[in-house]
């Protein structure tokens, strides 16, 4: 088995995504895109090549939903949800559920990443507002996002560009893996509820106040509040239609497209700062990888990477556990990009490809470096990568993750997925 | 305020239905087909909304493409096809090596240059400014120029006792004058070069003339349109020197990234001069000096990324994407054609219509919706005339266009508010009326240039 320049490069890209998991936030997305830039250069990949048409419906879906965290975001939104929950005095344990419960919800019609991103920033300051640990806060929003997300083809970046490559739509998703991405999220909210300790012994009811503090201090804007009714009603929409488009015949990414129009076009001079908003950068990142990908499949590197990796991805079963250890160390995303090609090489059956989803997704909840919003989430904290921090997540992430691991083991084998 | 903004929406609504009018009896005489009306009413709509800044000009043009497909007069795919990758990557990889060369004190060292030129003369002081900011926006963004010239020029102004408004009023013009002579010099001459197939070098002997005469013209006309204003002193302020107000402005300098980004950035412009012998496509060359800044340039290259235009970037993929749709329904094709059927196939005609109608129209929109739209039109009209002057003219007429108004280009806005917050009182009527001089000068100087330059006065 000998090299040429190509394979070369591309296995060179995929040690730059590897060596790059250290690096957090825009300079990792400028190193992986820039390295793409040169690849697809050197590799000579003719442009129609790169930006086919799948390649535009990824973008446009990912750009509606940041248009629409945005939106979100700018409302206060999170903030106005927990000020809502403190309203009905309940006491922290139960605000950290109805955070879990807001997370879930959330993460499974936007994009997990968006809502970690913009909702631990205020977990933190209400944390710190109300002096509580907020560990238990963080990583529960972290585990449920991810494990939520898993359930529908826009909950993740990883499932976008999956769903988006193998044809699956919105409504195969939440047939496929929905339950599975219920149970797993359900049995993470009662576990967390059992463990956390968010004031030592003492169970903590936060005032009033200090709750509206904090949503005080996010709200920047004059007009949150018209922010905070329009990202709620758009939301609802958007949760309707993702599967009513599909009975309607339009694409998930026309649809999403359509509807990041509308709140623009609708939502006036105010959406200046919601395009200011967008963290473009992902963008880059994302594009970088998907340039790496279509390296993969120019150049020679499919067949040897599919050679180096045939007896990980010889069956449903060993790509799903394959990619639970590869996805727990790396980002999902990262991991698909290089898995794409590799599966369609070997022909892989559809039970292979949703291995491939729900292992990628499980990894991604089970360990802090298993996604990027992990990463930005929890960077934080100071040490975070020490032993004891990893230890720290792990005992929360480990028991929801290995429900979902049993279910989806049981489902494998009963078929639901396809043929083993 | 209400009452005209309601009149003002009246009007235009009331021209939308004339329009509409018009164009369902052009439909019924058979002229136009129902998509030609439908495209031709979406157009007007997304060009009203960016004129009128009615929506982000962005929105307007993603509102246009989702319109189009909606009505089902073009496919999604039809107009991702027409999106031209080649112009987004001059314009992308340009950016982040201007961008790069910002942050690393670019403009910080060329201002230190010209504070301690040691001439004493407010004209040739002028002429400096003039010249160095029309060099710098040929190669980069007129945008980041004017940003940065105009505090310098103003601290300069100040010390040495000169009047601000020639000094700046010539600054803005130069900065849309300067684009004109390169192919990355404005986004318009990178959609043209990208159509047609020009490369750099065809800008520098056919585009680089005009923008230098157009240049010598204006500061002529700034001499004496404004000769008491050079000739009076003001009260020198000797508070702080040029070089410590300039600096107040600027970002810290990063010798290793000024020196990575500057190395790429002439490699870049190597490149593109040798273009037709290396045969990389400018777009490829951008996109590649970028990726080795981006990779070379260090920790600093991470804040480059927040100050890209991705806002522009999406605004020029959508026009490319509905200006694409709005020509496979043939409109455009019809409109080339009408333009031969009125002028007739008299190539001086057609060269100076196409000079005077798209400068106009380029000082009341944006000049990059104008190039859009007009280069599809352009190249039928080639077609029948087969002469290059057509293109350098929309080229001319694109930059030209930028110096009407004080809202005509954005160096002008720079300049406008700046000199307003000096507490220089110029009215936009007065911008106005400087700009209709030099506007109307400088477009019959070119239109005899084109004239001698490509012969026309032999046909």
């Amino acid at each position: 088995m000998s090299l040429d320049i190509g394979g070369e490069l591309v296995l060179a890209g995929i040690l730059i995504i590897y060596i790059t998991t250290v690096v957090k936030g825009k300079l990792k997305a400028t190193i992986i895109f820039a390295f793409a830039v040169l690849l697809a250069f050197l590799l000579h990949i003719p442009g129609h090549v790169l930006l086919d048409m799948r390649f535009f419906e990824i973008l446009t879906i990912l750009f509606s939903l940041m248009i629409l965290a945005g939106v979100l975001k700018r409302g206060v939104f999170y903030g106005f949800i927990l000020r809502f929950f403190n309203k009905k005095q309940l006491d922290s344990k139960k605000i950290l559920i109805m955070v879990a419960v807001t997370s879930a919800i959330l993460s499974a019609f936007i994009d997990n990443v968006l809502v970690v991103y913009y909702f631990v920033g205020l977990l933190f300051a209400y944390a710190k507002e109300v002096n509580i640990d907020p560990k238990p806060l963080v990583y529960t929003t972290i585990i449920v996002s991810n494990l939520a997300a898993l359930g529908t083809l826009t909950g993740d970046i990883s499932n976008i560009v999956l769903g988006v490559w193998r044809g699956y739509s919105f409504l195969t998703f939440v047939q496929k893996v929905g339950l599975i991405a219920l149970i797993s999220t359900i049995v993470a909210i009662i576990y967390m509820y059992y463990i956390c300790k968010l004031e030592s012994t003492n169970i903590y009811v936060v005032e009033k106040d200090l709750v509206s503090k904090v949503v005080e201090s996010e709200i920047t804007h004059k007009d949150s509040k018209i922010f905070f009714y329009y990202g709620i009603v758009v939301l609802i929409i958007t949760i309707l239609g993702m599967p009513l488009s599909e009975i309607l015949g339009l694409s998930l990414s026309s649809f999403l497209g359509l509807i990041a129009v509308a709140i623009l076009f609708l939502g006036g001079e105010h959406m200046k700062e919601v395009f200011e908003d967008i963290r473009w950068e992902y963008f880059l990142y994302l594009i970088g990888l998907l340039i790496i990908m279509k390296g993969i499949i120019y150049s020679a590197s499919t067949e040897i990477l599919t050679e180096l990796t045939k007896p990980l991805l010889s069956s449903p079963y060993s790509v799903f556990f394959t990619s639970l250890i590869v996805s727990s160390i790396i980002d999902d995303v990262e991991l698909s990009v290089i898995a794409i090609p590799v599966l369609t090489q070997l022909h892989a059956g559809d039970a292979a490809w949703w291995a491939l989803i729900l292992g990628s997704s499980f990894g991604s909840a089970l360990s802090p470096l298993g996604a990027y919003s992990n990463i930005l989430a929890l960077s934080q904290f100071s040490g975070y990568k020490s032993k004891d921090a990893l230890k720290d997540f792990f005992k929360f992430s480990i028991p929801p993750v290995a429900v979902g691991i049993i279910v989806s083991l049981i489902l494998f084998n009963l078929g639901f997925f396809g043929d083993i | 305020m209400m009452v005209k903004e309601r009149s003002y929406s009246t009007l235009l609504f009331i021209l939308g239905l004339v329009i509409s009018y018009y164009l369902g009896y052009l439909q019924g005489l058979g002229i136009l087909t129902e998509g030609q009306v439908k495209a031709t009413i979406v157009f007007a709509a997304v060009l009203v909304m960016i004129a009128t800044e009615y929506r982000h000009r962005t929105v307007a043009v993603l509102s246009g493409v989702v319109a189009l497909w909606l009505l089902g007069i073009v496919s999604a795919k039809k107009m991702v096809e027409a999106i031209d990758f080649e112009v987004i990557g001059v314009l992308f990889g340009a950016m982040i090596i201007v961008l790069s060369m910002e942050k690393a004190g670019f403009f910080d060292v060329v201002g230190d240059f010209i504070a301690r030129l040691p001439v004493k003369s407010p004209f040739a002081m002028i002429v400096i400014f003039s010249v160095t900011t029309a060099v710098l926006s040929a190669f980069l963004d007129n945008v980041t120029t004017s940003l940065f010239m105009v505090p310098i020029a103003l601290a300069i102004a100040k010390t040495r006792g000169i009047r601000p408004l020639p000094l700046l009023y010539s600054l803005a013009i130069s900065a849309n004058i300067g684009g004109m002579a390169t192919l990355v010099g404005d986004p318009p001459n990178i959609m043209i070069a990208s159509a047609v197939g020009f490369s750099f070098n065809d800008f520098l002997i056919h585009a680089a003339p005009m923008s230098i005469i157009s240049l010598t013209i204006s500061l002529v006309l700034t001499y004496f349109l404004f000769k008491g204003e050079i000739k009076e002193k003001t009260l020198v302020k000797r508070i702080k020197k040029a070089e410590e107000v300039a600096k107040e402005e600027r970002p810290q300098r990063d010798i290793y990234l000024l020196v990575v980004s500057t190395i790429f950035f002439l490699v870049l412009l190597v490149l593109f001069i040798l273009q037709d012998y290396i045969k990389i496509k400018p777009g490829e060359s951008a996109v590649i000096m970028a990726s080795l800044v981006l990779l070379l340039g260090g920790s600093k290259v991470a804040k480059v990324l927040q100050s890209i235009e991705w806002d522009v970037l999406l605004f020029l993929g959508g026009l490319l994407a509905l200006v694409g749709g709005i020509e496979h329904t043939g409109l455009l094709s019809l409109l080339a054609q009408y333009i031969v059927e009125v002028t007739g196939p008299n190539a001086f005609n057609i060269v100076s219509l196409v000079l005077w109608l798209s400068a106009s129209l380029s000082a009341i929109i944006d000049n990059i919706p104008v190039a859009a739209v007009l280069i599809p039109v352009i190249k039928e009209i080639y077609s029948v005339i087969g002469t290059d002057a057509v293109w350098w003219s929309l080229v001319a007429a694109t930059a030209l266009g930028g110096i009407v108004t004080p809202i005509s280009s954005v160096p002008n806005i720079i300049v406008y508010t700046s000199l307003r917050r000096e507490g220089y009182h110029l009215t936009f009527t007065q911008f106005v009326k400087y700009g209709m001089l030099f506007f109307t000068v400088n477009l019959i100087t070119i239109n005899m240039y084109l004239i001698v330059r490509y012969g026309f006065f032999r046909l």
